[in-house]
């Protein structure tokens, strides 16, 4: 194809000549001339077969300006410009077109006023949309930052278990331990007394039930709000002292429904672990906490390995799952020694002074290190009201922090029975696997067992994701 | 009365007055858009989990310590310009996911990350791009006012079989509102087989202004590079084939080169004519509330990053600075103003429209997109040093890091969300699930809504604003990865072309060119049937994302 020209378009010059348009490899595109020195455009010599004849054209001898077929110079005159027909194209002024005729009002400012009603309409339906499916939202960042349950692997298992929690009574260092928990996100269980001495029932003290509450509700899954007895007195004088073992059946029934009632109105979720006082109790116990739906009772293990028979440091018996303190972070035995020796000295009001002496560190970790070597489930027993000093509760952050350095789950103590009942703790042949986080997992479960027995296969994942939801956002 | 006494008065009066004059002129039901768009953004707030929102906080105050960085380097203390660039803000974000991992505010998981990712994604990019085009809007639509002198323009169009469309484009630039000794209208028939050289060549014969130049085919840069020898213009307009432009384009698209020396190229808004079906409507909005409001966006650091070939205008001596179009990738137009922008030219934006004709099946959409995308991942490979090169300014430090966000994270993590998806579907929280979309959704339905009021648009595209959430931005992210993956495992492809409408109708077969292969290095004398064509449907630029998680 070549399309040389008569006339220069530019100066109408006659004197053309031929020239050759080429491409180069690298895309520049010039006469065929420029390329005699090598491409500008690449700065590479140029070698013919690098060249591509893009046309031939008319090159003006004159002015040097290239000109291909001219059209307007053949002819006299310009024949009319063809006809061609456009499409509609859309317009800023056809906004409202797609409305029938009818409703587009006259007036420039009616107008204006339908498409401002118009833009109202649609922000209040952005809005409404967003807003309408907000509550079902919520749960779906917490799932997201709560995390999906997964599961973990440990070697051992500790739960720690603060006793004697009541009303009135040493309430800054019941805070001071806690916030050890807090600080270091280690679940404890609360052993908490609801009427102390029959003197002190917990409702009277309005600050520690708002305390209590505002724990569950900041730390979901990390306090465990568990009974511990009802008066904590030693009525009998079963392995020692109990205030439950060895009373009737229905005395029994009647201080644990007394303690339930004041715990029930004190805390938002009562635990179903019971925490008899001085550690002890009996079959009867065992049987009238099971009657009122319990699921663990926690003693202490110097009792259950005598009065139960059990090698195990977690068993079960009548259904129940006992899971017995396996070492006490105050040395009792010492305690007593020294009560013996200001008894002797004849000095009663010096017994009542002798402050509680705790368990060296070395003790207490020592303690662990062996449990956690044979993948066991080590149970702390402390009582807060003995933190007296900064030294006594920075003890017991150290040992807190020595067993998390190790490869130790952490659960309270219901979540570790519940787990151990839904399938979300397992034991394996080295050591634990838990799904966590513990709470949501275990009420994930339970919702959907819920589920399951009441035959309901539509709704048990929308139930076991409430559930979830009131877990996690409680 | 005393003067004196009175020009306080006075004083207070004109102020009064330029106050109420000031609260007419804004324009209140963007306002009322923009605000309430900002209504999502703050329940999610109040839902997130409180790591979340300092994870979030963090990166937001990371971003913008790099972009107030960024303005102060390149503004003030082009000395510092090489500390913490693209490669500091990759190590500080790094970092950054490191320290939140190990802070217990990110779980170590992909789908964490992702999910942290996307929500600032759609914080930072919907609420900028939102804010800018807000913005934009209150202060008028351009800083570029159109007045005389007017420059000697030259406007080429490079056609390959292009009958029944070449004829109107002329037609539509002979009927711009611009000086007729000024303008000069150069067709250049890449080797077309139909009627296209005689359509055009009538137009030549009847004016002046319009005349054609053919040559061997060869591809759109290298008639466009052609057609450069015949331009005799100071400015250098490119239009498609098959673009329809507005009568005033050609004054607005020349305002800018006036008003600042820096200029090298200016970029044009694309509206898209044929909106009769579900695929063109929703490349409309695509357009409305992604490229062109993106553009807008991009303009305020003078580095817009593709100057469509739908309508665009260079200088003559920047496009011969920088020796015009190459043949190395698949979108020419993206190539080419990144070639302008590296030159040290501003690449800007004018209120200059052109129409244009949208693929009208998803068929043709797939052919056009997989030659963008492909070309977009070329152009990117190509021009990488820009990423590493701290000279570059803005359009290193905020343009590329950008891009490269939009183009490689974004739709790979699209299809993450999506398993994770698939997944809560399966494990029945359906419910959960279509919460999200409607969330989403309505954040998507506010932001087209604030676009279409701005850009003046058919308030009808709404119903689409869905389908940008779930289905064509899937189409899409889908699409991007491919292209990924076939310029990663093939650098080299051919071209792939979408059907035209009126042809169609005419022809049947005029749109079946076969699927692209792998092209081997150009053919020394193409054949007309087999060499790449003069396609002239183009506008490379990425769309905005519309992700929903």
């Amino acid at each position: 194809m070549s399309s040389l020209p008569s006339t220069c378009p530019v100066c109408r010059s006659r004197t053309l000549t031929a020239a050759h348009i080429d491409e180069h490899d690298c895309g520049h595109v010039a006469p065929e001339d420029d390329f005699a020195d090598g491409c500008e455009k690449c700065n590479r010599q140029v070698s013919a077969d690098e060249l591509t004849r893009l046309q031939t054209v008319g090159r003006c001898l004159e002015c040097d300006s290239l000109a291909t077929d001219d059209f307007d110079l053949n002819l006299d005159v310009a024949p009319p410009l063809p006809t061609v027909t456009f499409p509609t194209l859309p317009s800023r002024a056809d906004n409202l077109n797609w409305l029938p005729a009818r409703y587009v009002p006259e007036s420039r400012l009616a107008r204006q006023l339908l498409s401002s009603a118009l833009v109202v309409m649609v922000l209040l339906a952005g809005i409404t949309g967003a807003i309408s499916v907000m509550p079902m939202l919520e749960s779906e960042p917490a799932t997201v930052a709560a995390g999906e349950p997964e599961w973990e692997e440990y070697d051992s298992i500790v739960l720690f278990r603060n006793d004697d929690v009541q009303a009135w009574y040493n309430q800054d260092e019941l805070r001071d331990v806690n916030q050890v928990f807090i600080d270091e996100e280690v679940p404890v269980t609360l052993g908490i007394i609801p009427d102390t001495n029959g003197e002190a029932p917990l409702t009277d003290d309005p600050d520690l039930c708002t305390y209590l509450q505002s724990l569950e509700t900041d730390y979901p899954g990390q306090f465990e709000m568990a009974l511990h007895g009802y008066t904590h007195e030693p009525v009998t004088e079963f392995y020692g002292a109990s205030e439950f073992g060895d009373l009737p059946a229905d005395e029994q029934r009647e201080r644990l429904e007394a303690g339930e009632e004041l715990l029930d109105e004190c805390v938002h979720s009562p635990s179903s672990t019971f925490i008899p006082p001085m550690n002890t109790y009996d079959e009867t116990t065992v049987s009238v906490l099971e009657d009122a739906n319990y699921t663990t009772v926690s003693g202490g293990s110097w009792f259950t390995d005598a009065h139960f028979d059990g090698n195990e440091t977690v068993f079960e018996d009548g259904d129940l799952v006992h899971i017995p303190e396996t070492q006490p972070f105050e040395n009792w035995t010492a305690y007593e020694e020294r009560v013996l020796e200001a008894e002797e000295s004849a000095d009663n009001n010096e017994s009542d002074e002798i402050v509680v002496p705790f368990e060296d560190l070395e003790t207490l970790t020592d303690s662990f290190d062996e449990a956690h070597a044979a993948n066991d489930v080590h149970v702390v027993m402390f009582h807060y009201q003995y933190f007296t000093t900064d030294e006594r509760v920075e003890q017991l952050e150290l040992l807190v922090q020595h067993t998390k350095d190790e490869d130790a789950g952490f659960l309270t103590i219901e979540q570790f029975a519940l787990g151990l009942e839904t399938g979300t703790v397992e034991q394996t042949d080295d050591g634990w696997r838990v799904l966590e986080p513990a709470h949501v997992a275990i009420a994930a479960e339970q919702a959907e067992a819920a589920a399951a027995d009441r035959g309901t296969e539509d709704g048990d994942a929308e139930q076991s994701l409430a559930n979830i939801t009131q877990r996690v956002g409680r | 009365m005393n003067p004196i006494v009175i020009a306080p008065v006075a004083l207070g009066r004109d102020r009064a007055r330029f106050a109420v004059r000031r609260i007419q002129s804004v324009k209140w039901r963007s306002v009322a858009l923009f605000l309430s768009a900002l209504v999502p953004f703050w329940l999610l707030i109040d839902v997130m989990a409180p790591q979340t929102l300092y994870a979030i906080a963090l990166l937001v105050v990371l971003l913008l310590l790099y972009l107030g960085w960024s303005y102060y380097v390149v503004e003030r203390a082009t000395r510092f310009r090489a500390v913490f660039g693209t490669r500091g803000l990759a190590v500080a974000v790094t970092c950054y996911i490191g320290l939140i991992i190990w802070l217990g505010w990110l779980r170590p998981s992909l789908l964490a990350l992702v999910h942290l990712g996307a929500v600032v994604l759609i914080f930072v990019y919907y609420w900028f791009i939102a804010f800018i085009a807000f913005f934009h809007d209150q202060v008028g639509r351009s800083k570029y006012v159109p007045k005389p002198p007017y420059p000697q323009l030259t406007v080429l169009i490079p056609a390959y079989n292009e009958e029944g469309y070449v004829g109107r484009t002329i037609q539509s630039l002979l009927d711009t509102d611009y000086p007729a000794d000024a303008l000069e209208i150069v067709a250049v028939d890449d080797g077309s087989t139909d009627g296209t050289f005689a359509e055009a060549s009538a137009f030549a014969a009847a004016s002046e202004r319009v005349s054609v130049v053919s040559k061997t085919n060869g591809g759109k840069y290298s008639a466009l590079n052609y057609g450069l020898l015949f331009a005799s213009g100071d400015i250098i307009v490119t239009v498609d084939a098959d673009s329809i432009v507005d009568p005033d384009a050609l004054k607005h698209i020349v305002a800018p080169f006036a008003a600042d020396e820096d200029i090298g190229a200016v970029a044009s808004n694309v509206t898209i004519w044929n909106r009769d079906s579900l695929v063109t409507r929703c490349q409309q909005l695509e357009y409305t509330i992604g490229v062109n409001i993106y553009r807008r966006a991009l303009d305020y650091f003078g580095i817009v990053m593709v100057v469509p070939g739908c309508l665009g205008a260079y200088r003559r001596e920047v496009l011969s600075e920088v020796f015009a179009y190459d043949p190395d990738t698949l979108t020419e137009d993206f190539d080419v103003t990144m070639k302008v922008l590296r030159a040290g030219y501003r690449v800007s934006v004018s209120d200059a429209r052109v129409y244009t004709e949208a693929p009208a099946t998803w068929h043709d959409l797939y052919r056009q997109r997989l030659r963008w995308y492909r070309g977009n991942y070329m152009t990117i490979i190509k021009h990488w040093s820009v990423v590493t090169d701290s000279s570059y300014g803005y359009l290193n430090r905020i343009a590329l890091p950008f891009r490269l966000v939009e183009m490689f994270f974004l739709p790979l993590a699209s299809f993450v969300v999506l398993a994770y998806i698939a997944w809560l579907i399966a494990a029945g929280h359906v419910l959960t699930v279509l919460a999200v979309f409607v969330f989403f959704t309505s954040i998507v339905f506010l932001i087209a809504a604030l676009g279409i009021q701005i850009e003046g648009e058919d308030w009808r595209l709404l119903v689409y604003a869905p389908l940008l959430v779930v289905g064509y931005k899937q189409f899409h992210d889908a699409l991007n990865v491919k292209c990924l993956l076939d310029v990663l495992t093939a650098p080299e492809l051919g071209w792939t072309r979408a059907a035209r409408i009126e042809q169609v109708v005419a022809s049947p077969d005029a749109g079946a060119i076969p699927e692209p292969t792998a092209s081997a290095s150009p053919s020394p004398a193409p054949t007309p049937e087999a060499g790449p064509p003069t396609e002239t449907e183009t506008e490379s630029e990425t769309v905005a994302d519309t992700d929903s998680k």
